[in-house]
């Protein structure tokens, strides 16, 4: 079932779970859960932040706030007190 | 009755383009009732049927909470609409499909357009179109929107469709047994058949909507569901069952209903997927990635980004300067002609003083309407727009903003009329509306001329720089802390989220930045365009009367012309004294007029800023000038040139013009009160075009009326503070 998608984590990859706003650009990471309410929430889930999805961090916008993810094949954009609601697992060796 | 077409789509993906290629010139652009979110729709004839495509708001899911989007949800419930059209990017499908999963489940006949097929190809994606036209049980069309590619190929499909004779379309609720085209596993499925039985109770509620739909949305914690639940007489028992559902849910699948829904969709999705798509083994560098690393750069990112703001800034205001003189000189010169040709009267004075200026202040802001919304649309249509609000999102959100939020406050020093309408690409109401309300705070170049005009006659040269000058930089400072008042005092929630989607970089399409134009325009024209006329003839009426109809005063007028022109000196001089006769006139009407009255009514108000020693007899004239200023902000200074009868052009040689000098030496204001002026020119309320765009903008008189109402205080306070401390420092 969809729920067991972290099939695409190895054992050895495992480390500590971080806030997504903690990750830096280039790092690569699998949603494990959101911690935000309501509006955000929702919005969050339809974009596919949902539990196993993968993202990487592409950038952070030149006043070193909102970042760039890649999630799904797409780019968007995420304010970092928005990504800190949103906790990941770093793979361990982020994809060039 | 036509047959009802509703396109819906993710932002981005196309489906405004498509839009376009369905109706062509038949559209129609207004509003939503009661909202401000755009709504267009048009007409389609094919095969001697009439089919009306109505273009929804882009949305993400079916259960999203933004007003653009709760829209979009609950027209497509609605009865009315016969056949959905989801238009869907091939290069991003996997999100795009998101919504699909929703719209299948409202029942309906859903025709699917498969957008940007090029890009999809170009990014090395194979789709096979048949095994997702199973898997989704409708037609597929692959299109390419800016080409029109495929369009008449989708109208061919949605004939067969309405006539049912498209075998492609699969009703998945008859068929599997109440189930949508996705089954969310047995626990889910167990609470919406619950849900179901519960709602089936209310036969007006399951009429009136799909039941399966109505358990799905109110698991989901839908506000607009819970509320249509509410108008039930079955509603104890609905909203009980609810809560057990939601609990068992809860605690049989650790996590909450409306997770755990998302979560089986994007499955589903994934699963789809890996059957259709073929994705390319090493995705190569795509040219929006190469693209970006120039334009979100950095340290070349903002440089840039102010590279774009400056050529769009030229385009409209300097580039736009020229027509909008064009229309300014012609309808002077049609006033001007007018007024030779008829004999003087109240009607010639309504036609030359009030409905001629009151057209000419409508149109005049045409050019530079129609010149920003095209520049703003074609940087939409590039993806350009969100890079922008990337880019500058972090300065805004400290003002209490939002990253799209820079280019209305930017374009207001413009004018505030089209940058308060380029704030519609802001999509949370909430962002939105601070950011209509603090753009009239942003010094226009209408307001530019008040203050050469004070600064130039009380300050030295260097003074009255620095003045207009800080003028500006007063303005940027109070929308900025506006920007943080308002928020926390109007919207004491968080502030909307700011997950932006980064579309791939596209080539615009040259027509649809010229519909959006028309759009614009014409929409300026019928809604904002009538509040600003009828202002406009309301204050000629309150400068002019009673005055205007006094018969003694036209006779006498009248006379002395005569006797000006018996006169035998030079013509030169005969028109000069004409000239004189003429604002003497003007002067005469509307220093008696009613708003000369409600000015002497006002002036008490008006004293402490104005005339701190009551010593100035006629500080009421500079009440008019103000009052005459809220139809446009430039007409502060023609209007004191009317009522202090001098005039406003310098003659060669001299520094300062007539009115210059009449204001330092007759009129009492000081250095101090003069700043104090000029401040609350800055801010006292907005020019009519303004209010008038805010009330279309912000979709309500009460909006507008604010945006007045704390202009009004604000400037008021200002300028008496400036006037108290100017005093406490010794200015005088």
């Amino acid at each position: 079932m969809t729920q067991n998608q972290q099939n695409g984590i190895h054992p050895d990859d495992i480390s500590e779970v971080q806030l997504l706003s903690q990750l830096l650009p280039g790092m690569t990471a699998t949603v494990v859960q959101l911690q935000a309410k309501g509006a955000i929430r929702q919005r969050l889930l339809e974009m596919g932040f949902t539990r196993g999805a993968t993202l990487k961090v592409e950038k952070l916008a030149p006043m070193g706030d909102p970042m760039e993810l890649v999630l799904k094949g797409y780019h968007l954009s995420l304010r970092r007190d928005e990504g800190a609601c949103i906790l990941v697992q770093p793979a361990a060796q982020p994809l060039g | 009755m036509a047959v009802i077409i509703a396109l819906a789509g993710n932002p981005n993906s196309g489906k405004t383009t498509l839009f376009n290629a369905l109706t062509g010139s038949r559209r129609h652009v207004g509003n939503w009732p009661g909202v401000t979110v755009e709504r267009r729709s048009g007409a389609l004839e094919m095969d001697g049927r009439e089919l009306e495509v109505v273009d929804l708001p882009g949305t993400y899911s079916l259960s999203a909470r933004s007003e653009d989007e709760r829209i979009a949800a609950s027209y497509l419930a609605e009865a009315q609409v016969d056949l959905i059209i989801n238009v869907l990017d091939a290069s991003n499908l996997e999100r795009n499909l998101y919504l699909t999963t929703q719209l299948l489940e409202l029942g309906k006949p859903v025709v699917f357009v498969l957008n940007m097929m090029d890009d999809a190809k170009r990014r090395g994606i194979q789709l096979d179109i048949p095994a997702l036209e199973t898997l989704l049980g409708g037609p597929v069309i692959p299109t390419i929107g800016n080409r029109e590619e495929g369009v008449d190929l989708l109208k061919a499909e949605l004939l067969r469709v309405l006539d049912g004779t498209e075998p492609k379309v699969r009703n998945f609720l008859a068929e599997t047994a109440g189930h949508g085209p996705m089954d969310y596993g047995h626990d889910i499925e167990g609470e919406v058949a619950k849900l179901v039985t519960h709602i089936k109770r209310d036969e007006n509620l399951a009429e009136s909507i799909k039941p399966r739909w109505l358990s799905l949305q109110l698991l989901e914690g839908s506000p607009e569901a819970i509320k249509l639940v509410g108008g039930s007489h079955a509603r104890e028992s609905i909203m009980a069952q609810l809560e057990t559902s939601r609990a068992f849910l809860h605690g049989h699948l650790g996590e909450d209903a409306a997770t755990l829904l998302a979560e089986f969709r994007y499955g589903f999705l994934h699963g789809l997927i890996q059957e259709v798509a073929k994705l390319p083994d090493t995705p190569e560098v795509s040219h929006t990635t190469k693209l970006d690393r120039l334009l979100t750069h950095r340290f070349l990112g903002i440089p840039l980004f102010l590279a774009v703001m400056v050529a769009i800034y030229t385009l409209s205001f300097v580039l736009g300067k020229y027509p909008q003189d064009w229309i300014d000189r012609g309808f002077k010169a049609l006033s001007a002609l007018l007024s030779a040709k008829l004999p003087a009267g109240e009607l010639t004075s309504l036609l030359t003083d009030g409905i001629i200026p009151g057209v000419s202040a409508v149109m005049v802001f045409l050019p530079v309407i129609m010149i920003l919304m095209g520049c703003i649309s074609f940087l939409e249509d590039t993806g350009y727009m969100a890079r922008a609000a990337f880019i500058m999102d972090r300065a805004m959100h400290l003002m209490g903003l939002h990253g799209k939020s820079f280019i209305p406050l930017l374009m207001g020093s413009g004018c505030n009329v089209p940058a308060i309408q380029a704030a519609r690409t802001i999509e949370s109401k909430q962002d939105r509306l601070i950011t209509i309300l603090v753009t009239p705070l942003i010094s226009c170049s209408a307001r530019l001329q008040v203050y050469i005009v004070i600064a130039g006659t009380f300050f030295k040269p260097f003074g009255a720089a620095l003045a207009v000058i800080g003028m500006h930089f007063l303005g940027f400072g109070l929308a900025m802390l506006m920007g943080r008042i308002l928020r926390s005092a109007l919207f004491s929630g968080p502030s909307a989220p700011f997950v932006m989607e980064l579309p791939p970089y596209r080539m615009p399409v040259l027509k649809a930045t010229i519909i959006h134009m028309w759009d614009k325009a014409q929409v300026f024209l019928t809604r904002a365009g009538t509040t600003i006329f009828a202002g406009a003839t309301l204050i000629w009426f309150l400068s002019r009367y009673p005055g205007i109809a006094n018969a003694g005063w036209s006779q006498e007028y009248q006379q002395q012309r005569i006797a000006v022109l018996a006169l035998q000196i030079p013509q030169e001089q005969k028109d000069t004294q004409l000239k004189d006769l003429g604002l003497a006139r003007e002067s005469r009407i509307v220093n008696n007029s009613l708003a000369a009255k409600l000015g002497k009514i006002v002036e008490p108000v008006m004293r402490p800023i104005l005339d701190p020693d009551h010593k100035r007899t006629e500080a009421w004239k500079d009440v008019i000038a103000l009052t005459a200023g809220f139809v446009a902000k430039e007409i502060v200074v023609s209007t004191m040139a009317v009522i202090h009868q001098a005039s406003e052009e310098s003659k060669p040689g001299e520094k300062l013009s007539p009115l210059q000098v009449s204001l330092r030496d007759h009129t009492g204001l000081t250095p101090l009160t003069a700043l104090a002026f000029m401040i609350f020119t800055l801010i006292y309320t907005p020019c009519l075009g303004t209010v008038a765009m805010i009330r279309r903008e912000a979709g309500s008189w009460g909006w507008a009326g604010f945006s007045v109402g704390y202009g009004l205080g604000l400037g008021w306070l200002l300028a008496w503070g400036t006037v108290v401390i100017g005093r406490m420092m010794g200015f005088a």
